[in-house]
């Protein structure tokens, strides 16, 4: 009997319509490898070829959760994980809402799809029922209309979905995973990956139980963490504002992707503010299941050119990339791009970055109307940006150019355009700039999925110890993407209560140092991942504009990240991770400390 | 005068806890289905607890046909005689808010019995949309359907167009 765990991992290969059901017990090490992030790391490295297609039928998706997930744990999730059409790299895609758990509750603790369809199908799970559908009938639906179709069709408001937009069927780079209209895997091009295999939709009813081991010891440390959760003084700002009361922050402090990352600090930034959301736009919290943050806000816009849109947003990324980095200052604009993104499956990160990459281009005069389809891309135009979302969806005229995203659209603009390109390893970067906080630097360049900030994220002015400070992120955040926890409240349940869940939970018995010797593993599991691709320390760099040209404003001005400050940086921290400084490899003496023999034989 | 766990209906942020909280409280285990309050989801992204609101004429203390269906004397809650139910469902169907449930295994009606007068849903709602009120008046009134309830929310919270 698995305790903390479902206890099944469902696996169907779509090629040949084949399903198993495996015992979790049996499939891998729960003590080396958890699950969530660190199961699908295991898995990609056992079944992927090197250098597969990601969008061939030879790629893996995982859809994975943890052994806190569906529990009284505060906010723990899922992920999804495959080897990601972006960057060629490893890649796990976070999600919220409900599916997890439901996951969970219908026996399993991962979905893994293999192979590909040879029509349009989706996946109906319902507890120990398990059926490959047809889904003719929903392809070419956007995310919304999907959902509520499979709902309406099985004739149950409970069942929980994640399915694909226009964007992943047509394939591009940067499409998402979506899931009750407003939360989704974003980053890393998993919903192309969904596409690439004719699967449009996940769908979970359960109904089943999650065993605790010990289950008042759980309930009583889940009880702590909740408190130390509502008592916190930067969550409690959390769940009244969301992360969007970051705007203010971020611009003040030199921060603020602005204008393609020409500059940090957007003058109408108070536009994007919290404040303004909650005054004029949001009319209720939501939360993730099991969550007491809500940081989820839903709104309504009132009147205007977008009347009646109802989004739950702008979260930070999306008002800082979709916005202010496209020099959008209309708020109302920016929560309908928000909705088209999540209605079409892109995800508004990548989508802004490489949008206003397009503007920079054309204010240049590198593209002009003819390479546009006749939209005049100049910054701040939000019709022009509006109409480039659908574009990008369906791969319409220019938009097909885009939807390969920064870095496959900048080698095709030309050389010259590579040097504001701003992506790394081909994921398009978030919403902090590093000119003013270097630490973001080096987390975007080591992190295992490219252009991320979710690995590592310190907004430190100074370069001193940042390195140390990444590289702990690192592995802490790693280990707990294994649970599947959720970003927002890590810091403040803190690892050793994360043991003392996880072991009162499954019955293990783990220390806190074998904790974080988990997210140590799986960190350098993917590395090695990245390596067998070709990836190294000449990898491990940031887009040009980071490196060579000064902050023109704002309290950082002039400031820039040298390329000298970054090598010196990386030789530390591949020092400190005890991987090769030449190629950034990781050694076989740490392979060895972390038990990662078996696996790299 | 009747007691019940009263929800503020625009402050559910849809997170299940209470569902969480109930199920470890009342079977020992983790299973939003054996719980004793559920939340209902609707489109675009309302979220609708359903919860008994102990009504002073209670229909399903008159719809069971053998009677197992009482008023507890201290917490003032409805309560079923769950080793005697023999889970003809008549209780659920009687109810108007749909808060009666049959439990899977079991084959048994459950339902909100207020934990002894302390409910743990209430306790773990971290947004207080969960409380636990005297009210000097039959708590019949609440008793309505999800479904009618996200429709007044979509009128008055969202405030949208009735077909969209």
């Amino acid at each position: 009997m698995s305790y903390g765990y479902a206890g099944k991992i469902l696996a169907m290969d779509l090629t040949s319509q084949k399903i198993q059901k495996t015992s979790t017990e049996n499939y891998f090490d729960a003590e080396l490898f958890v699950g969530g992030k660190g199961l699908g790391a295991l898995i990609l490295w056992r079944e992927l070829k090197p250098h597969i297609d990601p969008l061939s039928p030879e790629n893996v998706l995982v859809f994975s959760t943890g052994p806190l997930t569906g529990t009284l744990c505060p906010s723990a999730r899922m992920c999804i994980v495959a080897k990601s059409p972006s960057t060629n790299t490893f890649c796990d895609s976070h999600i919220g809402g409900h599916l997890g758990s439901e996951i969970k509750f219908a026996g399993y603790d991962a979905i893994i799809v293999r192979g590909k369809s040879e029509r349009p199908v989706y996946l109906w799970v319902n507890n120990e029922e398990v059926e490959i559908c047809d889904a003719k009938h929903l392809w070419g639906l956007d995310t919304f209309h999907t959902e509520e179709k499979i709902r309406n069709e099985r004739n149950d408001p409970t069942i929980r979905i994640a399915c694909i937009g226009p964007a992943g069927e047509h394939l591009v780079k940067f499409a998402l995973v979506n899931t009750e209209r407003y939360r989704q895997a974003g980053r890393g091009g998993i919903g192309a990956v969904m596409g690439s295999k004719n699967l449009k939709a996940l769908a979970v009813q359960g109904s089943g139980q999650i065993r605790i081991h010990n289950l008042e010891s759980f309930i009583r440390v889940a009880k702590e963490a909740r408190e130390a959760i509502l008592e916190n003084k930067t969550i409690r700002a959390r769940r009244r504002w969301g992360t969007a009361r970051s705007v203010l922050f971020s611009s003040d402090r030199d921060l603020f992707p602005t204008r393609n990352f020409r500059e940090a600090t957007f003058e109408a930034a108070e536009n994007l503010s919290a404040e303004v959301f909650e005054k004029r736009f949001w009319v209720k919290h939501k939360a993730c299941h099991g969550c007491p943050v809500n940081c989820g806000k839903l709104g309504v816009v009132r009147s205007g050119t977008y009347a009646g849109t109802v989004v739950e947003g702008a979260e930070y990324e999306t008002a800082s990339l979709v916005g202010a980095n496209c020099g959008i200052s209309n708020h109302e604009a920016i929560v309908y791009a928000n909705m088209l993104c999540d209605k079409l499956g892109l995800d508004t990160i990548s989508t802004g970055n490489v949008i206003a990459f397009a503007m920079e281009c054309y204010e240049k005069g590198m593209l002009t109307t003819k390479d546009t389809d006749g939209l005049q891309l100049n910054f701040g135009n939000e019709e022009a940006l509006i109409k480039m979302i659908q574009k990008i969806a369906t791969r319409e005229d220019v938009g097909n150019l885009l939807a390969d995203g920064v870095k496959q659209y900048s080698e095709k603009v030309g050389e010259k355009t590579g040097a504001f390109a701003m992506h790394v390893k081909g994921l398009e970067l978030p919403g902090w700039g590093v000119r003013a906080a270097p630490g973001m630097g080096l987390a975007y360049a080591t992190a295992d999925r490219g252009g991320c900030h979710m690995r590592a994220w310190t907004t430190r002015h100074e370069i001193s110890g940042v390195v140390e400070i990444v590289k702990s992120q690192q592995d802490y955040y790693a280990a707990c993407d294994c649970l599947v926890a959720c970003q927002f409240v890590k810091d403040v349940v803190g690892k050793e209560r994360y043991v003392q869940m996880l072991n009162a939970a499954t019955g293990m018995q783990m220390t806190t140092d074998d904790f974080v010797k988990v997210g140590e593993r799986i960190w350098n599991l993917t590395r090695l991942f990245n390596v067998r691709e070709g990836f190294g320390r000449k990898d491990d760099t940031l887009p040009k504009r980071m490196l060579t040209e000064p902050l023109p404003s704002g309290i950082a001005k002039g400031q820039r990240l040298t390329q000298a400050q970054l090598d010196q940086m990386l030789d530390e921290y591949y020092e400190l991770r005890r991987w090769s400084i030449q190629t950034g490899t990781p050694s076989k003496e740490k392979l060895r400390e972390l038990e990662l023999n078996p696996v790299n034989s | 005068m009747p007691r019940a766990v009263i929800v503020n209906y625009r402050e559910c942020t849809g997170c299940r806890i209470c569902e969480l909280a109930c199920s470890v409280r009342n079977e020992n285990v983790v299973s939003p289905q054996l719980s004793r309050i559920r939340v209902d989801p609707f489109p675009p992204s309302l979220d609708v607890p359903v919860v008994c609101v102990q009504c002073g004429k209670a229909p399903c203390i008159e719809a069971c046909p053998l009677g197992l269906l009482i008023r507890d004397s201290e917490t003032r809650a409805v309560v079923v005689q769950e080793e005697l139910c023999n889970g003809c469902g008549s209780c659920i169907n009687a109810c108007p808010a749909q808060a009666i449930f049959m439990h899977p295994t079991r084959h048994v009606a459950i339902k909100c019995h207020l934990c002894e007068g302390d409910p743990e849903c209430v306790k773990l709602c971290p947004t207080d949309a969960l409380n636990l009120y005297d009210l000097p008046f039959d708590t019949r009134v609440f008793a309505k359907k999800s479904n009618e309830i996200a429709e007044e929310l979509r009128k008055h919270v969202l405030m949208l167009p009735e077909e969209r």
